[in-house]
């Protein structure tokens, strides 16, 4: 093995939310002195608002360290990983191009759903695992337990995990020694063909679509041409550097490096994750592993609250997507909501994230219907179609069979939560598989769940019902056929299509029902009477009236205010455009989120 | 400007808070009064300096509860507009309470042609609850008495207050109308921040619904109509040739200075309004240093306005007017506006007017009509 590569450890952390994963990375930059004390924000590699305001990780972000150990100096690249479920997939990626992995675990709670799913994503792509156990400066840590549980759970030896706070910055040198230790130095071939794993992409006004990139063999430098692998296509390399966590241009890349490459590349597509970068003048034969392709769980439509914006939001999710490869949207249009997107998504929270940033980071208003799956439809044609949008359900006749989408669930507990858990699974239509108990104070319930039941309010329920002490976990898991039917709304006598739903066939008259209480009071009292009705095919389930207004009127101008007068009509009358007009109706954005809303009675 | 100008004066005291009032007002002792119509003095004399000399010929001592101050500070406030403006008196209203107290002759003797009294309601339960602080008899017997010294009487009532039945509502206009020549009748606004707001949102009181309650004014205009008060504003309703001159100016955007604490004015195309406080007014900080809005009415917000406040009269728009005042042609400027509220307004070349059964939905017109 070379020496120059033995001097490199490329790492990333993964860890549950909240068991202080960007908090250690600040210490490690802080330690090696990537960035002095004095500029530290707090969780330097979050760098989007989102991140830092919910303390939370979704993109992921490298960084070079430098760090003595027995008087040599070694090169730590660390990739920052998200924690959430939704960010599996950003999770896989980093750790392809890694060798190591710290995986934290919090010694006041212990292993949690996560910390297990991400300890075996690493060691299903044969990471070398360091066990850290964090918040030891809390009362009630407990870190010879968390030891025990990671041997027990996991299967990894913990007996001299470092025990550190990187709240109050204790022991830290210990990670960075562990790193070097134990970790393996990569081991590419820098003599053969260049190939470099895209792990991730990034857009700059000036430079183009940048490539964060592994150097797995060989070397690149500016001037270089390299070629895609998956594509063909061939760009001059322009620029290439490493990450401080700023990008910082350096001469040359070479096996074993993380950093970046430019090449002038006008289109994002052009750098699709997971593909291989090659020479073009000694191409190298086989490219590298890539990812599997995730696909998206989790469907909306999302258009923008003023019509005319609809480019700008095509703008703005093309520029999204450049740097969140999960993210996949295509043009919809809507009888109610005019031109916008159906997006898909990998969870509930990426879809949260995705709007927030929509609307801060591009200054969009949205309105976005609500989430849905993709069903598989058989058709008494014998055609078979994938639907993600209910309205664009077949009718009832054409229709043979709907499947739907069904994952595997895995829920943490501790045990005395176990029966409302299972009372809420078997409301929610999912299976029983099994029941373990991982130690005295933890169970582990397995079961088989529509996803569709998921992505309403599963999630809130099980908070609700067992305090906050379970964690759920879930994989797809194949799709399922079962009596479904698509649920309508009309207004005023017009099916609105955004509104529409696909439901299970026994759940359909409450949902109707509640659902049409709902619009009821978030639908303003207009000039005439407004029937609200719920649907199955033709056949009315459920009715309300939204009656009509009787008074529009302000009340007198005490002394001659006129002023605040005027600015009360001008503030309604902002109050009407921000609502879509449906017909002769005007129906506010919330509407059409409001039957995600469930309250007791569903 | 040869417009004659209207001068409002803000008394902004009260011997407690009506639960459904978010009008700027304080319990105030003797002292605190004087100083306060000494601060007015002061206002009413140096605004000279600072508008354009222009005739007046209404005055309106509005609240607050002007009855709350005695006569004699009435009288000095009456005299520092008579002796600093060209003020030729054809309208003088005072507001006032039908409180323990009130001294109707002695206001009558200051200079007050025109009185308004606040009646609200005829009903002990309704007035209990609004925290009105007199009863139904007190607010009678002081209309009668007001009949005796003034041929230019005013009520006002509310309708949909909490406890109001329909009955309540019909049985106080019943009583009062004969007794006066012009009522305002306004439907219950619940204000943020009022003592009301609260009870209503802890769902300790319930207000009657909406649609009730423009049943109510429905059958008040039917009933005041009857009584031969015809409807010339919304809310306002007077028999012939009694409707408030003061008040029209606002609706026909005439010009008006405002005087006291928190009271708004419009002068020279500009409009302002003096710092709700009363600690502060009497320390000198009163008009043209209160917070004047900074330049003239832009002339997008002068159209607005205009059409939103002539609007609400019976009268409606004249047309021809607007036309010549802002060099526009209506029909051409408005033209999407025009189309939008034709079922509820009458339009001719010289007027827009709301179509008297859409009057309750004057709001929804005038936004067309809006920037």
């Amino acid at each position: 093995m070379d020496q120059r590569q033995s001097h490199i450890r490329n790492f990333c952390i993964v860890a549950h939310i909240d068991h202080g994963k960007s908090t250690l990375a600040d210490r490690l930059m802080e330690f090696t002195e990537q960035v002095s004390k004095r500029d530290m924000k707090e969780q330097l590699l979050d760098s989007m608002d989102i991140e830092r305001e919910r303390g939370i990780t979704i993109k992921l972000t490298p960084v070079r360290m430098f760090y003595h150990h027995n008087g040599e100096e070694y090169t730590l690249n660390l990739i920052d990983t998200p924690g959430h479920v939704d960010f599996t997939y950003e999770v896989s990626r980093s750790l392809a191009a890694c060798e190591g992995a710290i995986l934290i675990v919090d010694a006041t709670q212990g292993i949690e759903a996560q910390t297990l799913t991400n300890a075996y994503l690493a060691i299903d792509n044969d990471l070398e695992i360091i066990p850290v156990i964090n918040k030891i400066d809390l009362p009630s840590a407990d870190p010879e337990g968390c030891k025990k549980e990671i041997e027990d759970i996991i299967g990894l030896p913990a007996s001299d995990a470092p025990l550190i706070s990187a709240k109050e910055g204790i022991n830290i040198e210990a990670v960075l020694d562990a790193v070097v230790e134990k970790l393996p130095p990569p081991s590419g071939d820098e003599g053969a063909p260049f190939r470099a794993l895209i792990f991730d992409s990034t857009y700059d006004n000036y430079k183009g679509a940048i490539c964060l990139v592994r150097i797995v063999d060989g070397s690149v430098k500016p001037g270089d041409g390299i070629r895609m692998m998956s594509s063909g296509k061939s760009f001059e390399c322009t620029e290439v550097g490493v990450f401080t966590p700023d990008m910082r241009p350096v001469e040359e890349l070479k096996a074993g490096d993380v950093g970046y490459i430019a090449a002038s590349i006008k289109n994002v597509k052009d750098t699709a994750v997971g593909d291989t970068i090659t020479s073009s003048d000694a191409p190298a034969a086989e490219p590298l592993k890539g990812y599997k392709k995730i696909s998206p769980m989790v469907f909306a439509g999302i258009y923008p609250a003023d019509g005319s914006k609809y480019n700008d939001l095509r703008d703005a999710l093309d520029k999204l997507s450049l740097n969140d490869a999960s993210l996949i949207y295509e043009p919809e249009s809507s009888g109610a909501l005019g031109f916008g997107f159906r997006c898909g998504f990998l969870g509930l929270l990426h879809m949260e994230i995705i709007e927030e940033r929509l609307e801060r980071e591009f200054d969009l208003d949205l309105v976005t219907t609500a989430p849905s799956v993709s069903y598989v439809v058989r058709k008494t044609n014998g055609e078979t179609i994938t639907v993600d949008n209910p309205s664009h359900l077949p009718p009832p006749t054409e229709i043979e069979s709907i499947e739907e989408p069904i994952v595997k669930a895995e829920i943490y507990s501790p045990p005395e939560y176990v029966g409302s858990i299972m009372e809420l699974c078997q409301e929610k239509r999912g299976t029983f598989v099994d029941l373990t108990y991982l130690d005295q104070s933890r169970v582990k319930i397995y079961y088989t769940i529509p996803l569709a039941e998921i992505i309403y309010d599963f999630f809130d329920s099980l908070k609700s019902r067992t305090r906050g002490y379970a964690s759920l976990e879930y994989e797809p898991d194949g799709y399922r056929a079962d009596n479904l039917v698509k649920l309508d709304f009309l207004l005023n006598g017009e099916t609105c299509d955004a509104l529409s739903l696909i439901v299970h066939k026994d759940k359909a008259y409450a949902r109707g029902r509640s659902i049409c209480e709902r619009l009821k009071e978030v639908i303003p009292r207009q000039m005439f009477e407004i029937p609200v009705q719920a649907a199955i095919g033709s056949k009315i389930i459920a009715r309300e009236t939204v009656k009509a207004l009787r008074k529009d009127v302000l009340a007198k101008c005490y002394g001659g205010d006129i002023t605040r007068k005027k600015k009360l009509l001008e503030k309604q009358k902002e109050g009407k455009k921000r609502m879509r007009q449906f017909g002769s109706v005007s129906i506010p954005s919330e509407a059409f989120m409001s039957i995600l809303k469930f309250d007791d009675k569903d | 400007m040869t417009k004659i100008r209207g001068i409002y004066v803000h008394i902004p005291f009260c011997t407690g808070k009506c639960a459904y009032c978010d009008f700027y007002s304080v319990k105030a002792n003797e002292a605190v009064r004087d100083k306060y119509v000494e601060a007015l003095t002061t206002e009413i004399i140096s605004a000279r300096d600072l508008v354009s000399l222009a005739p007046a010929d209404t005055l309106y001592i509005g609240g607050g509860t002007p009855s709350t101050l005695s006569p004699g500070q009435i009288e000095r406030i009456v005299a520092a507009v008579s002796l600093n403006y060209r003020f030729e008196p054809r309208e003088v209203t005072m507001e006032c309470n039908p409180d323990p107290g009130l001294d109707i002759k002695a206001i009558k003797n200051v200079g007050i042609n025109r009185l308004s009294m606040g009646v609200q309601s005829l009903s002990d339960i309704v007035l209990a609850k609004a925290g009105r602080r007199h009863t139904a008899r007190e607010a009678l017997e002081a209309l009668e008495k007001a009949r005796k010294y003034f041929d230019n009487l005013s009520a006002d009532i509310m309708i949909g207050l909490p406890g109001e039945s329909t009955s309540d509502a019909i049985d106080t206009l019943r009583l009062v109308a004969p007794l006066v020549d012009h009522i305002s009748v306004y439907m219950l606004t619940l204000e943020k921040g009022t003592k009301l707001y609260k009870s209503v949102s802890e769902k300790t009181v319930t207000l009657p619904d909406d649609d009730s309650v423009a049943d109510r004014y429905d059958m008040a205009v039917e009933l005041l109509g009857k009584f031969g008060f015809s409807r010339y504003e919304i809310s306002n309703f007077a028999r012939p040739g009694r409707f408030s001159k003061h008040n029209m100016k606002y609706w026909q955007r005439e010009e008006y200075l405002g005087f006291g604490a928190s009271a708004h004015g419009f002068a020279d195309g500009k409009r302002y309004s003096n710092p709700a406080s009363v600690s502060r007014y009497v320390s000198g900080e009163n008009f043209g240093s209160g917070k004047v809005v900074p330049g003239p009415v832009s002339v997008s917000d002068a159209m607005a306005e205009t059409v939103m406040l002539a609007l609400r009269t019976s009268e409606g728009l004249d047309v021809k007017k607007f036309e010549r005042e802002f060099g526009v042609d209506f029909a051409g400027y408005y033209s999407e506006a025009i189309a939008k509220t034709s079922r509820m307004t009458e339009f001719t070349p010289e007027k827009l007017v709301v179509r008297p059964e859409f009057m309750l939905f004057e709001s929804a017109v005038a936004r067309e009509f809006m920037g």
